[in-house]
């Protein structure tokens, strides 16, 4: 059972692990009866923080996502090559459709990219903002 | 100030608990684990993986410290203490509970008063 418990932990996200796996460890030694409640605890935890993980669906988005403009773009090029044929357009206007697809895809990375970025640091700012204000408030 | 207690309100069941735990005195995880289970009298119970998850949450919020005590002996116990934040938080959540109450007893009077 302590083996599964520390199986568990292990899946834990990282900083998470470091922070309390010791102190978890502490409690499911001092915990007398069924220790069922204290494994499906953990499980929960699992998924609320690795589902509820802000980076992981931005990974979830960017991979997703990215290849959407350029599949977008390749489905628009094979559509216009009749046309071309009866419309007579040149062909550098339609090799453009996969450049824009590219560039799409290009401007969708950097946009989740800037999102994280911004996000991981307002998350920090106000982590130590709010520290300093609650440690001023205390003195 | 106000604008910072207001956006924490209403407390999860969660994190009132912990704060109800932690009003009188700083305490280590399992403490606050113990306290919640008799505050609730058994009817909520907080695993250790969902309390740190807690704990480091309102942390992060400002709403707790971590306090080192060079007395404990072990070093795996980390002890919390409220914060002002966390105080002014607590006591407005409880308020505001308190209305709430108020409000469902003051309609129950008046039902028993006016019984259609």
């Amino acid at each position: 059972m302590c083996l599964l418990y520390r199986v568990l932990i292990a899946l834990l996200p990282g900083w998470f692990r470091e922070e309390f796996a010791g102190e978890m460890l502490w409690i499911f030694d001092q915990t007398t009866g069924s220790k069922l409640p204290l494994l499906l605890d953990v499980v929960a935890s699992l998924i609320r923080q690795w589902l509820g993980s802000a980076l992981l669906w931005q990974c979830v988005l960017i991979v997703g996502t990215a290849p959407a403009p350029y599949l977008f773009g390749l489905q628009m090029w094979k559509g216009l090559k009749p046309a071309s044929e009866n419309q007579n357009l040149s062909q550098q206007a339609l090799l453009s459709a996969p450049e824009i697809a590219f560039m799409l895809t290009v401007f969708v990375i950097c946009l989740f990219s800037v999102a994280g970025c911004r996000y991981a640091m307002a998350r920090t700012y106000r982590h130590l903002s709010l520290n300093c204000r609650a440690s001023a408030m205390e003195q | 100030m106000i604008d910072d207690v207001s956006r924490l309100l209403p407390l999860s069941q969660a994190h009132l608990y912990i704060l109800l735990a932690l009003r009188s005195e700083d305490k280590h995880g399992y403490a606050i684990m113990q306290d919640v289970r008799e505050l609730s009298e058994g009817s909520y119970k907080l695993g250790p993986a969902t309390l740190y998850e807690n704990l480091a949450k309102l942390v992060d919020l400002g709403v707790i410290t971590e306090v080192l005590d060079s007395t404990a002996g072990d070093e795996r116990r980390r002890y919390y203490r409220l914060t002002a934040l966390g105080k002014r938080a607590l006591k407005e959540d409880v308020a505001r509970l308190g209305r709430l109450v108020g409000r469902l007893d003051l309609r129950r009077v008046k039902g028993r008063e006016n019984p259609a």
